[in-house]
C-alpha cells in the first residue's frame, strides 16, 4: 500500500523531505523543490557557511577557499534517518544514503540516493473496514547527473521506486542557462513517470493499473543583489490513468440519511447508517496539475532568511497554498540553527463529499456518484507546522563544516474540515543526518 | 479567538468554499438481477459470512445470513433461516463493490469474470485472508458466475452442491 504524498500533501511531503534533506515521493513532485533548491540552496548556503554578506559564490568555490585541496574533485556523502508518526497510528521510518561527486568548478556533478521507507499503519481508514494493521517496505533509488561547461548546461535524472503493490519508474532532462554574466539562471525541464498500481500479495499480471505522468518545469533563479536570491518555478503535470486506490471502498448513504452524517462521524455510526453497497473508490482518469513556486533568500550578516510560497491548482478543482519561512542563524563557526514555520490550506476536489448518496432501483439499476473518494488529502484541510533544526560542525578547526551532524524536528497539525472518522491529525517529524565533505 | 478559529477563517478566505458538496455526475449501472441470488447467498454466507470475516459490520463485502451476522437484532446465528431482507442486503453488498466492473461483466454475458475482485479473491488468484474459497470451476465458482451471466434468467447451476451434503452443516437448511 502506497503512502501517497500527492500534490496537496506537498506541505507534509516537503516537510519530511526538507527535514531529511532528501527527495521523497515521485520525481515529478520533487522536481519543483529540487530545481528551486539546487541553485539557491548552493549559493545561500555557501554564503552562509562563509559567514559573510558578500556576493553569493558557488559552493565549490567556497569550499576550495577553505584550505589546500588534496583531491581533484569534491565528494559529499550523507546518511540520514527520518522518523514520522501521527495520531492516526501511522509511522514511517526512512533511512537515506546519499553520495555526490562534483568537480571544483561546478562543471559536472553526479548524485545518487537510496532510501527505504518502512511504513506501519493502523489508520482509521484501515480500522473502519475491519482490516488488520499492515506494514510495508518501499525502496527507492535516484540518480542525477549534470554537466555545464559554460553558460549552458544539461541535467539528467532517473528514479526507481518499488513496493509490493506499487512500482514507479521516472526519468527527466533539464536544460540550464546562466545569463546576464551568470548572475541569473533559467531552466526548462521535462520528466516522465510511469507507475504501475497493484494489490499487495497479488502479481501485477493478475491485477494492475497504469498511471503515466508527464511534467514540464520551467523557471528562473535571479540574483537580486549581493545578498538576495529569488527563484520562480512553474510546473505542469499531466496525469493519465486510473489512480483510484484499489483498497479504498467508499460508504454510501440514502438521500434521507446523508444529511445526518456529521463531520467526524464515528466508524460504528457510519457502518450502522450506510447502505450495504460500498463501492470502490473511483477518481477521474485524467488530471492536469499546475503549480507556481516562489522562493526568496536573503543573507544577513550572520543569518539567512528563506521564504517559500507555492500556489497550486488542478483540473479536479483543488486549489492550495503553501507557505514556509525558515531563518537560518549562524550561531558560531560550528553551530547553525534554523526555526521554521509552515502553513498549508486547500479546497476539496469538485467531487468531494462527506456522505455520498446512492440508490438501488428496480431491475438491478444502481445509481451512484460517478466519482467518489475517501482520500482525506483530496478534501478541504489546512495544516500548520512548526519546527527547528540545528547543525554542528565536527570537522577540524580549519574546516568545521567538513563533517556535520544535523538534527531536525517538527510538528504538523492538520485540521480536516469535512471528513468522516477524523477531524484532525497531529504528526511529529524528526531527522538525524551525518554529512561529510571530502576534498 | 482561538487558533482554530483563526485558521478556519484563513482557510475560508483562501479556499473560498471549503466543501460545496458533490458536484460530479451520477451514473446508473445495470447490475445482475437479484433473481436467483437467494441460491447464491447460501454458499456465500456459509463460506464467507462468519462473524470474524465478512460477517463483521465494517467489511466492504458485508454479508448477513443464518450462519453469520443477522440483520435483525432479535435474530441470532443459527436461529431463524436467512431472511429475504438479508438476501437483499447481501445482493446489494455483492453487486455494489465494483459496480462499473460488474456491469461490464454482465454486458459481456459473464465472460472474463476474473475482472471482479470478488471472483479473484474467491478463486485465490488474489491475496485473500480467507484463502481459496471457490476454486475456479468449482461448484461455488460456477454458482456465482452462472448467476451473473444468467441476467435474471433461470440459472443452470445448482448452488446447493457447493455446500457439503453429508454431514449437512449446522445453520444451513
Amino acid at each position: 500500500m502506497r503512502l501517497q504524498l500527492s500534490a496537496p500533501t506537498w506541505a507534509l511531503g516537503a516537510a519530511i523531505a526538507s527535514l531529511a534533506g532528501v527527495v521523497m515521493a515521485s520525481p515529478t513532485e520533487s522536481a519543483l523543490a529540487s530545481h528551486v533548491g539546487a541553485e539557491d540552496t548552493a549559493t545561500v548556503a555557501a554564503s552562509s557557511s562563509a559567514g559573510t554578506a558578500a556576493t553569493p559564490v558557488p559552493a565549490s568555490d567556497a569550499a576550495s577557499a577553505k584550505g589546500p585541496s588534496r583531491l581533484p574533485f569534491i565528494a559529499r556523502a550523507s546518511g540520514a534517518t527520518t522518523f514520522y508518526a501521527d495520531t492516526d497510528h501511522v509511522t514511517v521510518v526512512t533511512p537515506v544514503a546519499t553520495a555526490e561527486l562534483s568537480d571544483r568548478y561546478s562543471v559536472w556533478n553526479v548524485r545518487a540516493e537510496y532510501l527505504v521507507d518502512v511504513i506501519s499503519a493502523a489508520s482509521v481508514d484501515i480500522v473502519s473496514t475491519a482490516s488488520q494493521h499492515w506494514r510495508e517496505v518501499r525502496q527507492a533509488g535516484a540518480l542525477q547527473a549534470s554537466y555545464k561547461p559554460h553558460d549552458l548546461g544539461v541535467r539528467a535524472s532517473g528514479a526507481l521506486s518499488r513496493e509490493p503493490d506499487y512500482s514507479s519508474t521516472a526519468a527527466g532532462l533539464d536544460v540550464l542557462w546562466d545569463f546576464a554574466k551568470q548572475g541569473h539562471t533559467a531552466f526548462l525541464g521535462y520528466a516522465r513517470d510511469q507507475d504501475t498500481i497493484g494489490r499487495e500479495g497479488t502479481p501485477f499480471s493478475v491485477f494492475s493499473r497504469s498511471l503515466a505522468q508527464d511534467s514540464i518545469q520551467g523557471g528562473v533563479s535571479l540574483t537580486l543583489g549581493p545578498a538576495a536570491v529569488l527563484s520562480l518555478t512553474n510546473e505542469l503535470i499531466l496525469e493519465r490513468g486510473d489512480q483510484s486506490k484499489p483498497y479504498r471502498y467508499i460508504p454510501m448513504f440514502s438521500a434521507a440519511v446523508a444529511p445526518t452524517i456529521a463531520k467526524g462521524e464515528s466508524i460504528d455510526d457510519v457502518n450502522d447508517k450506510r447502505l450495504q453497497a460500498r463501492p470502490l473508490e473511483q477518481l477521474p482518469l485524467t488530471r492536469q496539475r499546475y503549480s507556481l513556486t516562489a522562493r526568496f533568500g536573503y543573507r544577513f550578516a550572520h543569518a539567512t532568511l528563506r521564504a517559500d510560497e507555492r500556489l497550486y491548482a488542478d483540473t479536479w478543482n483543488l486549489h492550495a497554498t503553501t507557505t514556509e519561512v525558515r531563518y537560518i542563524a549562524d550561531l558560531s563557526r560550528r553551530w547553525t540553527a534554523w526555526p521554521w514555520v509552515r502553513f498549508h490550506a486547500q479546497t476539496p476536489v469538485y467531487f468531494w463529499n462527506r456522505a455520498y448518496i446512492a440508490r438501488f432501483g428496480p431491475d438491478g439499476i444502481f445509481d451512484l456518484p460517478q466519482y467518489r473518494t475517501g482520500d482525506r488529502e483530496l478534501g478541504p484541510l489546512y495544516n500548520v507546522g512548526l519546527g527547528a533544526g540545528a547543525s554542528y560542525g565536527i570537522g577540524s578547526s580549519e574546516n568545521p563544516s567538513s563533517v556535520t551532524v544535523q538534527l531536525h524536528g517538527g510538528m504538523i497539525h492538520t485540521e480536516f474540515l469535512d471528513d468522516l472518522y477524523v477531524t484532525a491529525r497531529t504528526a511529529v517529524l524528526a531527522s538525524l543526518t551525518l554529512l561529510g565533505v571530502f576534498e | 479567538m482561538t487558533l482554530r478559529t483563526v485558521m478556519a477563517a484563513i482557510c475560508a478566505l483562501v479556499a473560498l468554499a471549503c466543501s460545496p458538496g458533490y458536484e460530479g455526475a451520477t451514473i446508473s449501472e445495470t447490475l445482475p438481477s437479484e433473481t436467483g441470488f437467494d441460491a447464491v447467498t447460501t454458499p456465500l454466507v456459509y463460506f464467507c459470512g462468519s462473524l470474524d470475516c465478512h460477517g463483521a459490520p465494517g467489511r466492504n463485502l458485508r454479508l448477513y445470513g443464518s450462519p453469520g451476522r443477522r440483520l435483525d437484532a432479535s435474530d441470532v446465528p443459527c436461529g431463524t433461516p436467512t431472511s429475504q431482507a438479508e438476501i437483499d442486503a447481501d445482493y446489494q453488498s455483492v453487486v455494489g463493490l465494483e459496480p462499473e466492473v460488474m456491469s461490464a461483466v454482465l454486458r459481456d454475458g459473464g465472460r472474463n469474470p476474473e475482472r471482479l475482485t470478488l471472483v479473484r479473491k474467491a478463486r485465490g488468484a488474489e491475496k485473500h485472508t480467507g484463502g481459496v474459497v471457490f476454486a475456479k470451476g468449482s461448484d461455488g465458482d460456477l454458482c456465482l458466475i452462472d448467476w451473473i451471466a444468467a441476467q435474471g434468467d433461470q440459472t443452470t447451476v445448482d448452488c446447493d452442491n457447493a455446500i457439503p451434503q453429508n454431514p449437512r452443516p449446522l445453520c444451513v437448511k
